[in-house]
């Protein structure tokens, strides 16, 4: 029989509910392309009112996280992991708050044509999403050679911000692009370049959960 | 990296046997001076035996005997020549249970040091006021020094053992579970204790709470079925523990 049954249960339920938080986040962040995409007035704003429910998942998951500490007083691996998910939510609840940042750009776009994404913020969108999943996995299996690769897959989507500035920057010196889209192009594209530094966070998490080292640093 | 303090016990390779039985196996620690080492494990791990080893207190039963060395101050402990009675003055033992004397306050205190060979009066006096005072018990039983020892509670009577120890000023204090017979009260004032006793002894404590590891040792070690698992930092120990056993075993999967 394994002993502290209620210890390791409270657990896999913490890690559940972080997992659902990351699957309400990634979709916010689809949705909030796709009504950026499709100028979709509607959609944008229920992508932003879906906010909340990623802000409420950060509460609870605090909460249960908080209980753990002062009923079950865990050390060793257990601390690890309930602390390291008490820092991580946070980054996941501002991955939250990009995707309602896009929706919100749809607002300010003029109605009935639809928005231009290019090719390369679409990439960005793929690859970042693809990041915060490996995290969850990573946490769920905590999986430190995961988490190393997701902060190295981060570099690519640096890149591919470097060039959407290009692209857009030639495209307004040869006046192809108005410079109002220019500007909610750029924005959609940073912040898709943030939701990949939040992943990278989540990930420097999870090396602290599996070795206790945050960033080469003994947190102990 | 901080400087390590100088080592006041070496013990390597050290085996014992209760007859036929192994109690510690291959057992090597070094214990260092001012700091308090907490040994951790469950029961029957040899954790208490290991304690006594550090002043003899082994000896006492007869189907005991060792292997290995045990150096204090780098002077074998266990040469025929050793003076056991000058070692156990040097490293003073407190038990889970309080134990005063049953005789009055000072009395207890002075108990020690008579047989010592001290008689000044005044230098009794002052042993009894500081000892008290370090055990942090002199503002609770200065005004009835006179009376019964066994009037105390129990966690006033722990700490007269404390003080009761100290008046024969050693360098270390072995400290077998301390407070599993007191209260949570009586136990902080005992951990407060310890903290602050650490200034001046070695202070070597075995406990059964893992918690209690926690707040008070510099140094902790586990001890599982006679063998020394893994010895460190507590702070590393608690929270990066490099041995699957010790991870188990601090976290509660298995005792």
């Amino acid at each position: 029989m394994t002993l502290r049954q209620t210890l390791e249960q409270a657990i896999e339920d913490l890690k559940k509910e972080v997992a659902k938080m990351a699957d309400f986040a990634l979709y916010n962040l689809r949705e909030g392309l796709n009504a950026f995409k499709t100028t979709n007035f509607e959609l944008a704003r229920q992508v932003m009112k879906a906010d909340d429910e990623v802000d409420r998942f950060e509460e609870e998951i605090a909460k249960m996280a908080l209980k753990i500490i002062w009923k079950e007083q865990p050390v060793a691996s257990d601390l690890r992991l309930v602390t390291g998910i008490l820092k991580l939510i946070t980054d996941l609840e501002r991955i939250g708050d990009h995707a309602s940042d896009i929706a919100e750009m749809t607002l300010h776009l003029e109605d009935n044509r639809n928005q231009r994404v290019l090719p390369l913020t679409s990439k960005m969108a793929e690859i970042v999403e693809e990041m915060v999943l490996k995290s969850i996995q990573a946490l769920v299996r905590v999986d430190e050679s995961l988490a190393e690769t997701i902060i190295q897959t981060d570099d690519s989507v640096d890149q591919l911000f470097q060039d959407v500035i290009s692209y857009v920057t030639a495209e307004l010196k040869k006046e192809t692009i108005d410079p109002n889209e220019a500007i909610y192009v750029l924005m959609v594209a940073k912040y898709f370049e943030r939701v990949g530094d939040h992943a990278v966070n989540i990930a420097e998490w999870i090396i602290f959960i599996a070795k206790g080292k945050h960033k080469n640093t003994m947190l102990f | 990296m901080t400087a390590q303090n100088p080592i006041v016990f070496q013990i390597e390779n050290l085996n014992l046997f209760y007859g036929e039985k192994q109690a510690l196996k291959e057992i090597s620690i070094a214990i260092y001076e001012k700091e308090v080492t907490a040994l951790i494990g469950p029961s029957g791990c040899g954790k208490s035996t290991f304690l006594r080893v550090l002043n003899r207190m082994n000896d006492l039963i007869d189907s005991c005997h060792i292997t290995g060395n045990v150096t204090y101050h780098d002077q074998d402990i266990y040469q025929p020549k050793t003076d056991v009675n000058g070692l156990r003055k040097s490293v003073g033992m407190v038990f889970q249970k309080p134990n005063p004397f049953p005789m009055s306050i000072q009395d207890n205190l002075i108990y020690g040091p008579k047989c010592q060979g001290i008689r000044d009066r005044f230098l009794l006096k002052q042993i009894v006021e500081q000892s008290l005072k370090q055990a942090a018990l002199w503002d609770e039983v200065k005004d009835r020094l006179k009376e019964s020892a066994l009037a105390l509670s129990g966690g006033q009577q722990q700490r007269l053992c404390i003080a009761r120890t100290i008046a024969m000023k050693p360098e270390v204090i072995l400290m077998d579970e301390p407070t599993s017979a007191l209260d949570p009260v009586a136990t902080a004032k005992i951990e407060d204790l310890i903290s602050s006793l650490k200034q001046d002894y070695t202070i070597i404590i075995v406990t059964h709470n893992m918690q209690q590891a926690a707040r008070i040792s510099d140094k902790t070690a586990f001890f599982l079925m006679g063998e020394l698992i893994e010895y460190g930092d507590a702070n590393q120990l608690f929270s990066t523990p490099e041995n699957k056993k010790t991870e188990e075993y601090i976290t509660g999967r298995f005792g």
